[in-house]
């Protein structure tokens, strides 16, 4: 036996060569032991009569290929696990079938120049091929898991949203009790002095059908304060209405459905949306100091800003009633700016600021400092979510204790 | 052909680098259409020198598209060392399983045999002119992508690469595919010499 057969049968490889006829003129050490059938009983025998499993057309397109072009040609486990049906090294732990299999076709050039054998490759890529395969598992739970966390995240949101409409009904339920409580008044007072006016009126068709001189009783019926205080009911009356409408339109514009694609938008109409439907919840604590800069429309999700800054109002509304004693009232200062690259909104308070040991928590999901009822602890998580994930913006604050909390809310134009 | 830019201050030098690259696609065409019993037509060579910026812009240009596409990659080494880029359709080259010898192969799986077989036939080819004896490694899947994603040209390794292009048709199918054969400038220097030795052996 030369070197180079020895060498050959010593390597951790298959290494196995066919004629152009298929006829197998070499096997290795490798070959035997894993297929079974030694040289002796394979070597100058017609490959696919040794192995009758083995993908005949395939393996005959390949060889020949390589026999024509005298070029290399392969065969990865990843397309074509196993090619041989060779037992695998796992005979203890187990998991697959057979051997993975990489091969490579070599084509080897006689004397004459033609090439006169192909010689064949055979690599044992099981533990890659398990590696991978781990991998590729590990890859899916993770992106099921992602999914999975988006859901949660999305249904969060919604909750957070309803949970935040219905902490504004009972306010909204009053802002409109009010209003209507004096459009009734002033439609009762309207409804009694058509009354009274119908009187005088018959009365004075009466006067003129017999002549007689009725005077006495306009000064019964008190026509002056009629006329003044009828125009002032009507006047009261609409104001009423028009306020109930304006808090109509406000649920109506905040309550928006979150639509999948952004939109322009004005972020100034938003801040006043968002106070008129939570006037209820700061009317009580503080007066609001509005300056609305000049600030162009930006692409976003504006049913999501409005949840995000109603969060901003409604924290700076407790954070103001937590330190100012009724009548005593705070001031939330809202301003809206931009630069070259970003849009700006502030929203202020003068509270008593955030205490340093929570500051770095504010933004944890389900931490809060409020009583039960009063908060979930989701606002400013949802609030950055919303500004950071869904508008690549920023939402930061800045705090002094006694002094007050600033939060800056910054979304790219 | 246009010439490779520092060929061309050697014009017997780059006339015969474009003969031989003729000479080595003619040879793989006549032996890529015995292998597949067609005819299969073959362009004529384009070659190149690029930069990493440029590269995109030159691979749009020489396949016509900046869509999608599939893209094949496979290196080959000797003394000169390349990589070969075969760039399909991306409805990838199923148009062509009746053409190899058996049916039970996946679409991946037929990508990577045409590729061989290409990148085998030519570069084989080319280099059996300049009396190179090359190694292959294994064909693998560069991308599915847009042709300006194939690479990203800010990791490229190389400073400038010698392109050769050629595209191939195969008669009675709707298939067309280009082959792009990429030497950095660690090889264009060992291809000059190959050049030059040709041609002392033709003077001698």
């Amino acid at each position: 036996m030369d070197t180079a057969t020895t060498t050959l049968d010593h390597l951790n490889a298959g290494v196995f060569s066919v004629s152009a006829e298929l006829l197998v003129v070499h096997w290795n050490l490798f070959m035997a032991s894993h297929s079974g059938k030694s040289a002796d009983e394979v070597v100058g025998r017609d490959l696919f009569s040794c192995f009758p499993e083995l993908p005949a057309p395939w393996l005959r397109w390949k060889l020949r290929s390589v026999f024509l072009l005298g070029t290399f040609a392969f065969s990865s486990w990843k397309q074509r696990p196993y090619v041989f049906r060779f037992p695998h090294n796992r005979p203890l732990t187990g998991g697959i079938d057979f051997m993975y299999q990489d091969l490579a076709f070599l084509p080897v050039t006689a004397s004459n120049g033609t090439i006169g054998s192909v010689c064949v490759l055979v690599t044992d890529a099981t533990d890659a091929a398990l590696s991978q395969r781990a991998l590729h598992d590990a890859h899916h739970r993770l992106e099921s898991e992602m999914a999975e966390r988006r859901r949660i995240e999305d249904e969060l949101q919604i909750a957070h949203k309803v949970e935040s409409v219905g902490q504004l009904a009972a306010g909204i339920a009053h802002e409109i009790n009010t209003p209507i409580q004096y459009v009734a008044d002033s439609v009762s007072f309207i409804g009694e002095a058509f009354a009274e006016m119908r009187c005088i009126v018959q009365t004075y068709r009466q006067a003129l059908y017999d002549g007689t001189h009725r005077m006495a009783l306009e000064h019964n019926a008190d026509l002056a304060y009629l006329e003044q205080n009828v125009p002032a009911a009507v006047d009261r009356a609409l104001m009423g209405l028009d306020r109930v409408a304006t808090l109509v339109r406000a649920m109506k514009e905040f309550g928006r459905p979150s639509l999948a694609e952004k939109s322009f938008a004005d972020l100034n109409r938003a801040v006043t949306t968002t106070l008129t439907v939570a006037h209820s919840e700061y009317t009580d604590v503080a007066d609001i100091e509005l300056d609305l800069g000049e600030v162009p429309e930006v692409a976003c999700h504006i049913a999501e800003l409005n949840q995000v800054f109603l969060q901003l109002v409604v924290n700076a509304a407790h954070a103001i009633a937590d330190v100012h004693a009724s009548p005593a009232r705070g001031v939330i200062r809202i301003r809206t700016w931009c630069d070259t690259e970003a849009v700006f909104i502030s929203v202020a308070d003068n509270g008593g600021g955030i205490p340093a040991p929570i500051r770095s928590r504010i933004f944890d999901p389900f931490f809060t400092t409020k009583p039960v009822g009063r908060g979930t602890g989701q606002g400013l998580t949802v609030a950055r979510s919303i500004i950071v994930d869904r508008h690549a913006g920023s939402l930061t604050f800045d705090t002094t204790t006694g002094l007050g909390t600033t939060f800056l809310v910054r979304l790219p134009r | 052909m246009r010439c490779p830019v520092t060929l061309l201050d050697e014009p017997s030098r780059s006339d015969a680098l474009s003969e031989l690259v003729n000479i080595g696609m003619g040879r793989a065409g006549d032996a890529l259409a015995r292998l597949f019993n067609t005819f299969i037509q073959l362009s004529i060579p384009r070659l190149e020198f690029v930069e990493p910026a440029r590269v995109s812009a030159l691979i749009t240009a020489l396949v016509g598209t900046a869509g999608p596409v599939i893209a094949v990659r496979q290196a080959f080494s000797s003394r000169i060392r390349g990589e070969a880029i075969a760039i399909f359709p991306a409805a990838g080259c199923n148009a062509l399983a009746d053409l190899v010898g058996y049916s039970d192969v996946s679409s991946d799986e037929l990508l990577l045999e045409i590729s061989n077989i290409l990148v085998g036939a030519c570069v084989g080819a080319l280099a059996s002119q300049f009396s190179l004896a090359l190694s292959f490694s294994p064909p693998s899947i560069l991308a599915r992508a847009p042709v300006a994603e194939l690479f990203e040209t800010g990791q490229l390794p190389w400073k400038r690469a010698l392109v050769a292009e050629v595209n191939f048709r195969v008669d009675d199918h709707a298939f067309c595919c280009h082959l792009l054969t990429f030497w950095p400038d660690s090889s264009i220097d060992v291809l000059i010499r190959a050049v030059d030795a040709f041609l002392a052996q033709l003077q001698g």
